[in-house]
Parts: structure tokens; C-alpha cells; sequence
């Protein structure tokens, strides 16, 4: 009897088991959705979606502002009020504060097939794979189904979203920016120095604010993207845009000559210490605390920085202009644009979980989450009319700003993200880190070759 | 059924739950690797593998960033075996000797290792901060300024100050590695010891280290396979930048997959690492072994 108990008791074990696992796995590995509707669309276009009733249908949106600064709280109250308005959709926020733990988390969503059905991401070749993998959905339909909302655009704006060799538009921007100058005016006075509106004057002025003991810049370069802005800033005041198509095509290498003499610049500005002490184990966020602690004279960031210079006790020493031009040619090319973009994932989605998502993009990103978000935190956004009220009413930094890019005659973003290899963004970065630790220009040029045909 | 037949029978069957467990979990995701390893994937579900055959282990192989990983690793084993190894012998001749506080002794040593490791990054992040860090503050104070340094994106010092705080939080564990084997020395041993007038450090010679080999053969296969896969404190404290300099294979298998989105590479990696694992870990079990024959 008590054998017949284990005999029992080990079978008993190991079907639960092996039933209990088996819930546990994916039931369905190979992409193909449910695709039953049960949304009541029979009568409604399939692109009408503000039109469309949902049957209690929850999506998960993941983005980074999971932090406690103006623009998360924003965005937290707007998926707030979206949840109440209850149209049938439930939103369930994933946020994750930190950039690089958001974006390899969601890396994983796309390897194990369990997306966000919709999220944020920046654009341009960094989202290619999930492009091609065909694992996102096509907001053109969306945009031509609703005129008013697509017109409601900035012209122009749509690059990031859109690859060569593909037809459609894969995401919609939210939010715009331009990557500045800001100074601080009392330092600049002080030192009786002009405000550089050309590259060699920056040079000149540095040297002149290193010479009395003032840092000139300090950047955090230990989050990589501070040298690639200052890398995009430079391509594009010196060739323009075209150097851009140029090295995406590989027509002009990076490590040609004229690729070599901008990490040259870089490397002659870190080792005269035109870029600050330790810039390698500062990062973005201390940059700018240091920034508004006057313990630097100037610094190159985006727009963004103005919500952040807005609370600070020196917001009225802060001035701002364009990125001086290297090449005067190309004085009003800038690095900008959209960087702000929903994604919506099809990769195991059922039409009305798609359906709900565009509806929530759609509340998301239009001109009223613009006019709603400048209340509490001026920026920039990529809609046409949207009223400056609250925060942004008589904000001298803001309107500074878009007058600036009012002035600014062509676009372009982190110069990889128009590159067909969607590594390019960290190899080029990691490789200007190597600057900070003793790389020539032209070791710096050949890591990022040699990379590139690594992975080729 | 015969009596023999029912005994295997049952003892199967009471083993299949682990067997199942050992399977899913163990089994299945490696061979999955291996079979990852000669494909080409951008990590996207559902999407089709490229077969490539051998060229990612190729790459792999011939590229300068796994073997200046592999050299960070090796790093750390020096450090394993040149600090740790001694710092935690020594820690467990403490606690198990008749030194007042032992217990205080033995709570102090361990702490570090019930942080959590993030926890244990951070603090030593901001120690080793190069403007506002205690280090480079005492330093001033003892006017030692010119050996300020900016020790976490120095190459080579930054890995270095990795090891020793990797050194520092696991040396209360690995004592208990060593106190284990020095409590099971029989009294009666130092006894007799102690009647023919043998000092300390004799002890230590003669009886103690002889007695523990088999303690330092479990840290041996420990802290080989712990430093080749080493990831989450350096991880915590440099990413294993700047500029891939701190790297070691385990952050290169990380950022293949989730930053290059190289399943396949990060896969070969993954399958050298436990290649090499598994190479080093019988190499140092058949050292000890002939030595004890």
C-alpha cells in the first residue's frame, strides 16, 4: 500500500509538474495572433478608431517617464485621464525612468514576443529591425483617415518614421527638439567675452575662460550620447546635411579624412579641457546640476533643458543661441527634430488591441497633449497651433528657442539613426568615448569601421 | 513485478520531478544556445534565423573585444586567487579561533555580502567618484593629491577597483567556505599538536592548510566559473565602459543581444563562456585530485 501511495504520489508529481510548466510557456511562439474582433466595427471604417467601441480591452504602453520630474507626472496624469474617460480601453503603464534599462527591456519584449502594444522610442534606424521584422503597424492609413489630426503636424517631421524601401510611417512624433547653445551671461560679461556665433569663436572663447580658471564646458559624457550630439553638431555645421545620406551610404567613410578631423576637434577639446574634468565619470544629469550651479560657462543640450533651467536660480543669466557654425554655409542646419515617438506593436496583437492603441497615440500625441503639457513644463512640440499657456506664457527661454528654430532651415537628428544598420548609434558613441582615454582620431575612426564590417 | 524491477521503478519516478525540472530549465536552454550559436537573429519573435554555421564563433574568436573581455576576467581570477583567496582563509583562521568578539568578527565580515550588489556598486561608485568622492578627499587631506585619480574610467585601474570591491563584498562568503573545513578538523589533531609544542603558523602548515584542501578546491571551481561569468557588479559600476574597457565576456553577451541585437553572436559567447567553464572547472578538480593521490 504505502509503494502504490509513492507510485501515486511521484506520478501525480511530475504530471502537475509538466502541465503546471507547460501553462507557464507561450501558447503561441510563432507570432500569429488571435485576431478575433470583438470590437463593434462593422459599420465603422477599421481606421475610424475615435469612432470605435471597445470591449473592455487593456493594452500595456511602456515608456521612460517613470522618474518624478514635470514631464513624467505629465505624462502619468494625461494616461490617467485617458483611462477615465471610459471609452473601453484600459491603459497599464510600464515606465521605466532610467533610458538604457527602458530600452533593453523592451529589446527582450521583442525576443520573447511579448511587446507593449505601444511604446516610445526615438526613431530613425534604431527601430529598422522591428520594421522589417514586420512587427509594427503602419500609421499612414490612421493619418489619411483623419486629415484634421495628420495636419495638425509640423511639415517635415515624419523622417524618423519613415525608411527607404519600405512605404508607410511607423511611428508618431510627440515631441520636437533642437540641440543649443546655453550660456551662462554673467560668466560670459565677466570675462569679457561675446557670445560665439562661430565655432572658432567657442574655441576662442574657451580658451579665454580656461586661461581664468573657468571651466568652459562640462559635459557628462558617461551617458555616451553627449559626444555623439556634439559629433551630430559638428558634421552638420561643417558638411550639412548631405554628409549625413553620405556616410549612411557609406559613400563617405567614417574614418575618411573629413570624418577624422571632427573626433579630432572632440579630442582637442577634451584634452584642452575645453569639455570639463572627469567628463567620462559625469553624467547628463550632474552636467546639468553643475551647469546651474555656474560651475561652467556654456552648454550644448536640447530643448528640453529648458523645463529644467526654467526651476533653477539662474534661469535669468541663462541665455541661448544655434550651435556656432563650423562652416558659416551651414549656420542654419541643425540637430533636431522629432526624437519623441509612439510605436504601435503588431507582433502578437489582436486588430482591436491595435485599434486601441492607435486610439491612445492618437490622445497622445495631437496638438492638445502639446497645449496641456506647455502648462506645466514649457518644451517643444512637433503640432502647428497649440496656445503657450502657464509655464510657457512669457517664457523668454522658450520663445528664444523657437525663434532659433523658426531660423533653422533643415533638420536632422543623431546622425546614425539615418544609417541601414541599426548598431550604428552605439558603436559610433562607444567609439567617442575612447577619445577620453587616450584613442587618436583615427583610432576612433577605425573602431567604428572595423565594427561595421564586423557586423556585416 | 519483481522486487528489484519495483524499487527502479519508484526511485524513476521519484526522480523524473527533478529530472523534468533539470530539463526545462537547464538542459533545454543550453542546447537552445548551442543551436542559437550558428544562426544570425535580430531577436525579434517569430522572426526567421539565418543559418551561419560557425562564422559567429569566428568573429568571436577573432575579435580583439572578446579576448580584452577574457583578459578583464583573467583579471579578475588573479584577483580571486592573489586577495580573495588569502583575505578569506585568513577571515576563517579568525572567526574559528579563541579571539574575543568572534561573533561581531564574524557578522562585520559577512555583512557586505547581504547587500545587495547594486546596493554595494553604488556606495563605491560614489567613493570612487573622481570630484566628489571620499577617496579622492582623503587623498587631498593626507596630501597625497597627486595620486587622484578618475578611478573608474581609467583602463585597467577601473577593472582593478572593480576586483577589489568584488573582493571586499564576497570575502565574508568565501570564509564560510573555509570555516566549514576548518570545523571539521578534529580537535584531537591540534590536541596532539599543541603536546608536541607546535606553534601557530606550524598548525597552519602542517595540519590546517593540508586538512582544507578540499575547502579551496570548492573556491577554486567557484571563483574560476564566478569570474568568467562576472557580470552584475561591473555591470553596476562601469557598464563596462568607458568605451568597452571594463568589459568582460558575460556584459559582451549582454550587449551583443540587447544593445547590437546579435542573438546568435551573444549566444556563441555564451557557449564559450561555458566551454570554458566547464574546461577549467575539471582542469582545477583533476589538479587537486592528482595532488591528493
Amino acid at each position: 500500500m504505502n509503494r502504490y501511495k509513492k507510485v501515486f504520489l511521484s506520478l501525480l508529481m511530475s504530471t502537475s509538474l509538466v502541465f503546471g510548466l507547460t501553462a507557464c510557456s507561450e501558447s503561441d511562439t510563432n507570432g500569429a495572433a488571435d485576431t478575433t474582433d470583438s470590437s463593434e466595427t462593422s459599420d465603422v471604417s477599421p481606421y475610424d478608431v475615435d469612432n470605435m467601441k471597445f470591449d473592455n480591452i487593456t493594452i500595456k504602453v511602456s515608456s521612460k517617464y517613470g522618474g518624478t520630474g514635470d514631464n513624467d507626472e505629465f505624462y502619468k496624469k494625461r494616461v490617467e485621464e485617458f483611462n477615465e474617460m471610459d471609452n473601453g480601453i484600459t491603459v497599464e503603464m510600464d515606465n521605466i525612468s532610467t533610458e538604457s534599462d527602458y530600452l533593453d527591456k523592451l529589446a527582450t519584449s521583442f525576443a520573447d514576443g511579448n511587446t507593449p502594444n505601444v511604446f516610445v522610442e526615438f526613431g530613425g534606424s534604431r527601430c529598422l529591425d522591428y520594421v522589417q521584422a514586420d512587427a509594427l503597424v503602419d500609421m499612414t492609413p490612421y493619418l489619411d483617415y483623419d486629415q484634421e489630426w495628420k495636419d495638425s503636424f509640423m511639415s517635415g517631421i515624419w523622417d524618423a518614421t519613415q525608411y527607404e524601401g519600405t512605404d508607410g510611417t511607423w511611428g508618431i512624433p510627440f515631441h520636437l527638439y533642437q540641440v543649443c547653445l546655453f550660456y551662462n551671461k554673467e560668466i560670459l560679461e565677466e570675462n569679457e567675452i561675446e557670445v560665439p556665433t562661430t565655432f572658432d569663436g567657442l574655441i576662442d572663447a574657451c580658451a579665454k575662460l580656461k586661461a581664468d580658471g573657468i571651466t568652459p564646458f562640462q559635459v557628462g559624457e558617461s551617458d555616451t550620447y553627449r559626444w555623439g550630439h556634439l559629433l551630430n553638431c559638428l558634421v552638420l555645421k561643417s558638411y550639412g546635411t548631405d554628409m549625413v545620406n553620405n556616410l549612411a551610404d557609406r559613400s563617405v567613410a567614417y574614418d575618411s579624412p573629413e570624418m577624422i578631423k571632427m573626433y579630432q576637434t572632440i579630442k582637442d577639446m577634451f584634452d584642452n579641457g575645453y569639455l570639463g574634468e572627469n567628463p567620462l565619470s559625469i553624467d547628463a544629469s550632474t552636467e546639468d546640476s553643475l551647469f546651474l550651479d555656474e560651475q561652467a560657462a556654456f552648454k550644448y543640450d536640447g530643448t528640453w533643458f529648458i523645463s529644467t533651467a526654467l526651476n533653477s536660480g539662474i534661469y535669468d543669466k541663462i541665455g541661448v543661441v544655434s550651435f556656432p557654425a563650423v562652416n558659416e554655409e551651414y549656420a542654419s542646419v541643425n540637430q533636431g527634430g522629432p526624437d519623441m515617438i509612439w510605436y504601435v506593436s503588431k507582433l502578437n496583437k489582436t486588430d482591436e488591441e491595435i485599434a486601441a492603441s492607435v486610439a491612445f497615440v492618437k490622445y497622445m500625441a495631437c496638438s492638445d497633449f502639446a497645449a496641456e503639457h506647455v502648462k506645466v513644463s514649457p518644451d517643444t512640440f512637433p503640432f502647428k497651433d497649440y496656445a503657450l499657456e502657464g509655464e510657457a506664457k512669457d517664457c523668454r527661454l522658450l520663445e528664444e528657442v523657437q525663434t532659433l528654430m523658426d531660423q533653422t532651415t533643415e533638420y536632422r537628428t543623431d546622425i546614425q539613426t539615418y544609417d541601414s544598420a541599426s548598431h550604428m548609434i552605439n558603436t559610433v558613441r562607444n567609439a567617442l568615448q575612447g577619445l577620453g582615454l587616450g584613442n587618436s582620431a583615427e583610432q576612433c575612426g577605425k573602431e567604428i569601421v572595423d565594427r561595421i564590417a564586423e557586423d556585416e | 513485478m519483481p522486487k528489484r524491477k519495483k524499487e527502479i521503478t519508484i526511485s524513476v519516478l521519484l526522480l523524473l520531478p527533478a529530472v523534468i525540472i533539470f530539463a526545462m530549465l537547464i538542459i533545454y536552454p543550453v542546447c537552445n544556445t548551442v543551436w542559437l550559436s550558428f544562426f544570425k537573429w535580430k531577436g525579434i519573435a517569430g522572426q526567421p534565423k539565418e543559418f551561419v554555421g560557425i562564422a559567429n564563433y569566428l568573429k568571436v574568436l577573432t575579435g580583439n573585444s572578446f579576448w580584452n573581455s577574457m583578459l578583464n576576467s583573467l583579471y579578475f581570477m588573479i584577483g580571486g586567487f592573489g586577495i580573495l583567496m588569502p583575505l578569506s582563509f585568513g577571515l576563517a583562521l579568525i572567526v574559528t579561533s579563541n579571539v574575543r568578539c568572534r561573533r561581531f568578527l564574524k557578522t562585520s565580515y559577512f555583512m557586505p555580502v547581504i547587500l545587495s550588489t547594486t546596493a554595494v556598486a553604488l556606495i563605491w561608485v560614489y567613493i570612487l567618484n573622481p570630484s566628489f568622492g571620499a577617496l579622492n578627499q582623503f587623498l587631498d587631506i593626507v596630501g597625497l593629491s597627486n595620486g587622484k585619480k578618475d578611478w573608474l574610467s581609467t583602463p585597467t585601474l577601473n577593472v582593478w577597483c572593480v576586483v577589489l570591491v568584488n573582493e571586499w563584498m564576497y570575502a565574508g562568503y568565501n570564509m564560510l567556505i573555509f570555516v566549514a573545513g576548518l570545523i571539521a578538523i578534529p580537535d584531537s589533531i591540534f590536541d596532539a599538536a599543541k603536546i608536541d609544542g607546535c606553534g601557530f603558523w606550524y598548525r597552519v602548515r602542517y595540519i590546517i592548510l593540508p586538512l582544507s584542501k578540499g575547502s579551496f578546491k570548492i573556491f577554486a571551481v567557484l571563483c574560476i566559473t564566478g569570474c568568467l561569468k562576472v557580470f552584475d557588479l561591473i555591470w553596476a559600476m562601469t557598464k563596462g565602459g568607458p568605451n568597452n574597457v571594463s568589459s568582460t565576456p558575460a556584459i559582451m553577451l549582454y550587449t551583443e543581444a540587447f544593445t547590437y541585437k546579435n542573438f546568435g553572436k551573444s549566444s556563441t559567447i555564451g557557449v564559450i563562456l561555458l566551454m570554458t567553464g566547464i574546461v577549467l572547472s575539471l582542469g582545477v578538480n583533476r589538479c587537486l585530485r592528482y595532488k591528493e593521490d
